[in-house]
């Protein structure tokens, strides 16, 4: 079921080198996309389905094609590598073991959108990862790959890494935009979009590691070959991050459209220990849960995965198994996002506290089912109700999780005590 | 403003409340409901500041768009059909507001005695201090409270939080107290985006979000500036004033302008019964349209309250005060004057004084005492600049200080502006975050030079020899480009100032108006005390006195020079003081001059007597009383006609002080649309070896010449203020 397009170098030694990359095809696309139009390049973007790897998947040669015309300033491209979300580990794989990939992707994005300084925001936890980076990034910039005549054209091209300092939030664009320009990581309000209103007040675009790095793939073997794997809808090949409980968790690049069971089992040898499925979350923690019945019909791709109710978000699988206490897991959730919160808008930065709180007093032992109704109009009143769209990633999963296990909770309530404890004592 | 109407912008239609509204491309549905009458509440947002969507309570509903946007930062389109006061859309408010609340004490706001309590009085100690209104500055006022009412929020569901916070105290004028603090960013916006002080910040974020300042510096060490701004806008009591904290809400306010510095700010003044509760927006109102400085903001309080203001007459008894009636003061004045008339005599007179006072001051001095020796203190290195600056202003037309935001480039010559005229300084800001061209020079580097395209440091004394370079090079520039001069203490105030002026006159008339002037005239009516006549060289509407008087410098300059002195304020003791034969003071305070007084007299300020000045741009403004003051206090025009009652001699008004002549007014309007031509020249290259005195920036000079009211120093009337100050 794997494929080898993102990952085609991930197992080469010493393929972070340029000499390396080179050997195996790296920079290659660069004599072709000098050739074409970059009006040509967005068209074969768009053709090819390549849909944003962040997370929303947006099409990404649409968004490109939002960038206002002759306004006199600059455009600039923000490469969004804060990979922030629990459980997912994607992105890193390309810094670390295919950099080149995300430069040559840098340089094939830039010439299309007209793009002369390119920024990559990445996270601060990631050190080593900065370190290759830059290496690789220093490297191109002698080999003359960046610079100001890129690959010995009249085309210039500057890279920049900024590193992050440990928030979540400025993973969403516009905070990321603000943390570049040097000020405290707060979304901003829309319209205007960073597409015309970005860093600096000047155009930008916003895309993810992954996204970026596919593009050298589709400009040399065209759109059609990218195509040619996934579904209608969802084009293309994605990697993806199992982890949990499962024998042999991994990062996996699979085409989009498998059906999850099967990807749990062949690829990632089944739920461990022989236990049983409780559920599986898609695509990251922010991505409602799916139980092992909605498990069954689904597959991994955009469509499905909304026809589930759910997101397919950024590949990061997480398997639960029916030891799996969802209290607790809620619990340490909604943590994770309270502690996350920027703290610009009242509901978030209340509402995660209080759902915090109750949560942690249901699982103390001491809530009521009115804890559980008063978390679940929480839920409602935060979703959508804030500048940026952090809280819907903690109100989102949380009510599916109160909606598919409310017996959990509800042993909480009544027996002060996990429906498995409980269910042992009883 | 965030809505900049464009001349052109086209005119949209949309439906509000299924009212059909009418609005201009670009602005946002908060603006156009506003506009049309309609209410969305709303914590964060304020006209005067960039918009920040924190709150969320402006959350409205329009047809076809997912979810529900915020009113303050979506733009109105064409034909959009907005609802703001749905059921669920209040539902969704209360929810917001109980969320809010469940960090900020609310006992108060969702108690059922609320009303009673309001009334009566009845259980006001049922709370605790911190967790309900009733020992909150800003009860009464409060944003919150008004809000509970409007969405009928009776209920809370979350229990109280209590932050514990230390509150913030360690500043002459406001205290901070976070636990009150809702985070709408007001008071981090306005700091940041309109004063451009840049101290407060967020802090931490989510739930430990705080208003603070980088790295928990003190408020001074992170360069707070003390403009009080951050007051005006919080809709709660986390900041507040430390003057008029306990004082009560206010029973009234009313619009005057600030005598401080020669800017003239209009500002509005609080006051309950005879005191000012505060400066700054109307209660109810967190809209900050007149921006104001430390001085404006927190000063007329302070010193019009102070503990040790004299509100008796008293004669000094072999060292010792005797307090005394008016009349008593005035019949020991006028039997001691009657000895003195004519050249033995001096008035010295401030610039903090109305036009209305400095008129009869004059006028008793020539009139009643024929002499010609009246001068202000501190006086102005030479009796004419005021004259000079006026026909310039009157031949070239009067420089406004909005004219820095359109000049094309702006040099700040000599001038600590943060300090001595913040509100220039702010626009000095503006124009550089604008884009502008702004090049200080100055012989120490000022907060300006941040907001500086170029700076250039001069030694100190230089600063003709920089102004000889300056004008000359810009003499050769033949370009379109607009240019502003703001000329400050170093070149006004130097020993130098009669070349430095003419030099800088010279320029601007050679120039064709492309270069102009602001000068910036450190007290309120310098401008116009000096119109008025209070000048030992020019009589009132600036024309030359015939006989010529001493001025200032030379009464005060070496024993003997005169024999009696009246003075207005306060000076610097020197020896000519303690050899005079007779000396009154007519001051707020005792001083260390007021040990030489023979009579001390209460001073009513124009605060609380009101009168008129004109500022620097030239500009005739009204002053109105604040609070009636004290029954003894009398203003200089009072007391001065008293004194000449009891001499026997012709009275200098009949009727008001504050309209001592019907010509006066007139006059003033005349003389300011009108100047004589001068003929300036350039001076000669100054010799590079001798150093001027007298102007330069420190703290010395920056409190001499700006922080004292009618002489008083500042520093010395407000606690803490010198700590402010120390650079």
């Amino acid at each position: 079921m794997e494929v080898k397009i993102l990952s085609a170098k991930f197992d080469i030694e010493n393929s972070h080198k340029l000499e390396v990359a080179k050997e195996h095809g790296a920079y290659a696309t660069l004599e072709k996309l000098f050739a074409m139009e970059p009006a040509d390049v967005i068209e074969e973007v768009k053709k090819s389905g390549l849909r944003g790897r962040g997370g929303a998947g947006f099409p990404a040669g649409v968004k490109w094609s939002f960038l206002p015309k002759d306004t006199g300033k600059p455009v600039y491209l923000a490469v969004n590598s804060d990979e922030s979300e629990p459980a997912t580990f994607k992105d890193r794989y390309i810094l670390v073991r295919d950099p080149h990939m995300l430069i040559e992707g840098i340089i094939i994005c830039c010439y299309a959108i007209g793009c002369h300084d390119t920024y990559i925001y990445i996270r601060g936890e990631y050190t080593s990862q900065v370190r290759i980076l830059q290496q690789a990034i220093d490297e191109a910039y002698e080999a003359g790959y960046l610079g100001d005549t890129v690959a010995g054209r009249d085309f210039k091209l500057e890279v920049t890494v900024h590193r992050g300092a440990g928030a979540y939030v400025c993973g969403e664009e516009t905070a990321l935009l603000e943390s570049i320009e040097g000020k405290k990581g707060q979304p901003r309000s829309k319209p205007p979009f960073p597409a015309v209103v970005g860093l600096y007040d000047c155009p930008t675009i916003i895309n993810n590691v992954q996204s970026i790095a596919s593009l050298p793939f589709i400009i040399d073997q065209g759109a059609e070959a990218y195509t040619a794997y996934g579904t209608e809808k969802s084009a293309g090949t994605h990697l993806f991050g199992i982890s949990g409980h499962v024998e042999k968790p991994g990062m996996y690049e699979l085409p989009l459209g498998l059906p999850v069971l099967d990807v749990l089992d062949k690829v990632a040898g089944g739920v461990w220990k022989g236990r049983k499925l409780k559920g599986v979350i898609p695509g990251g923690s922010s991505t409602p849960v799916l139980t092992a019945e909605e498990a069954k019909t689904a597959t991994l791709d955009y469509e499905s995965m909304a026809e589930h109710g759910t997101m397919f978000g950024s590949g990061g699988i997480v398997v639960l198994d029916d030891t799996v206490d969802i209290v607790a897991l809620v619990k340490n959730l909604i943590d994770f996002y309270h502690h996350e919160s920027c703290g610009q808008c009242t509901p978030c930065r209340e509402g995660l506290g209080w759902m915090l709180k109750i949560t942690k007093k249901i699982l103390a032992g001491g809530g009521s089912s009115e804890d559980i109704d008063l978390l679940l109009e929480l839920c409602d009143n935060i979703e959508m109700k804030t500048v940026c769209v952090l809280s819907a990633a903690c109100t989102m999963p949380v009510r599916s999780y109160l909606n598919k296990f409310r017996h959990e909770f509800e042993a909480y309530v009544e027996k002060g005590a996990s429906l498995q404890a409980a269910g042992i004592q009883g | 403003m965030t809505d900049t109407i464009k001349t052109q912008a086209k005119t949209l239609t949309a439906t509000i409340d299924s009212r059909e509204v009418l609005m201009t491309e670009g602005m946002t549905i908060l603006r156009a409901a506003t506009d049309a009458g309609i209410y969305i509440p709303s914590l964060c947002h304020l006209d005067c500041l960039p918009d920040y969507g924190g709150c969320r309570l402006c959350m409205v509903k329009v047809e076809n768009m997912r979810g529900f946007p915020t009113a303050c930062t979506t733009p109105i389109a064409q034909g959009m059909q907005i609802s703001t006061r749905t059921d669920e859309l209040q539902q969704l408010r209360r929810e917001i507001l109980e969320l809010l609340l469940s960090e900020h004490p609310y006992t108060c706001l969702v108690c059922r005695d609320k009303k009673e309590c309001t009334e009566f009085m009845h259980s006001t100690r049922k709370v605790g201090t911190i967790t309900g209104c009733n020992f909150c500055p800003n009860n009464g006022t409060c944003e919150l409270q008004h809000l509970v009412d409007y969405l009928e929020l009776s209920e809370i569901r979350f229990p109280i939080v209590y932050r514990n916070i230390p509150p913030v105290k360690d500043n002459p004028f406001y205290e901070l107290d976070y636990n009150l603090c809702i985070l709408c960013g007001r008071c981090v916006r306005i700091c940041n985006e309109e004063r451009y002080s840049e101290v407060l910040a967020f802090i931490n974020r989510g739930n430990a979000a705080l208003v603070g300042t980088a790295f928990d510096e003190t408020q001074k060490e992170a360069g707070c500036e003390f403009c009080g701004a951050c007051i005006d806008v919080c809709p709660t009591g986390s900041l507040s004033e430390k003057m008029g904290k306990w004082v009560g809400q206010p029973d009234s306010s009313k619009d005057t302008h600030c005598s401080f510095c020669g800017i003239g700010c209009r500002m509005t003044v609080n006051t309950k019964g005879k005191r000012i509760v505060n400066v700054g927006p109307e209660p109810e109102s967190r809209h900050n349209p007149h921006q104001l400085c430390m001085r404006g903001k927190f000063i007329p309080g302070d010193m019009l309250h102070h503990p040790d203001r004299v509100t008796r007459p008293h004669i000094n008894r072999q060292g010792k005060w005797l307090e005394v009636s008016w009349d008593q003061a005035l019949d020991v004045i006028a039997e001691n004057l009657k000895k003195c008339s004519g050249d033995q005599f001096g008035l010295i007179g401030s610039a903090h004084d109305s036009i209305e006072n400095s008129f009869v001051l004059q006028k008793f001095t020539r009139q009643t005492m024929r002499s010609a020796n009246v001068d202000l203190s501190p006086a102005t290195p030479y009796p004419e600049l005021i004259r000079d600056i006026h026909d310039y202003y009157a031949s070239s037309g009067h420089v406004t200080i909005n004219d820095i935001l359109t000049a094309d480039s702006i040099h700040v010559l000599g001038a600590m502006t943060q300090w001595s005229h913040a509100i220039i300084e702010n626009r000095i800001r503006k124009a550089y975050k604008a884009g502008k061209q702004v090049l200080v020079a100055a012989s120490i580097p000022t907060r300006t030079v941040e907001f500086s395209t170029d700076y250039q440091r001069y030694g100190k004394g230089c600063e003709h020899i920089h102004l000889h370079r300056l004008t000359s090079e810009l003499a050769k520039e033949k370009g379109g480009e607009r240019i502003l001069m703001i000329v400050g203490d170093e070149i006004i105030n130097s020993d130098r100032a009669r070349d430095n002026i003419n030099n800088l006159l010279h320029l601007a008339t050679r120039s064709n108006n492309r270069v102009r002037l602001l000068f910036l005239l450190a007290e309120g009516n310098r401008y116009g005390a000096t119109l008025a006549g209070m000048n030992p060289v020019l009589l009132p509407g600036f024309a030359a006195a015939r006989k010529k008087g001493l001025d200032t410098a030379k009464m005060l300059g070496r024993p003997k020079a005169i024999s009696a002195i009246h003075l207005i304020g306060d000076l610097p003791v020197g020896p000519a003081i303690k050899k005079l034969k007779f000396f009154v003071q007519h001051n707020m305070f005792f001083t260390p001059a007021s040990k030489f007084a023979d009579v001390f007299l209460p001073l009513a300020t124009t605060w609380e007597s009101g009168g008129h000045l004109v500022n620097l741009e030239g500009s005739l403004l009204p002053l109105s009383a604040m609070v009636p003051g004290e029954d003894q206090l009398m203003t200089p025009a009072g007391a001065v006609n008293g004194i000449a009652m009891h001499m026997g001699r012709k009275v200098l008004f009949a009727g008001s002080a504050s309209n001592p002549d019907r010509q006066l007014i007139p006059l003033v309007e005349q003389t300011l649309t009108r100047g004589r031509k001068r003929q300036t020249g350039a001076t000669e290259s100054p010799e590079p070896r001798s150093r001027s005195k007298n102007g330069r920036l420190t703290g010395k000079t920056l409190q001499k010449h700006h922080f004292h009211y009618l002489g008083n120093s500042l520093p010395d009337l407000v606690p803490d203020l010198a700590k402010v100050l120390e650079e």
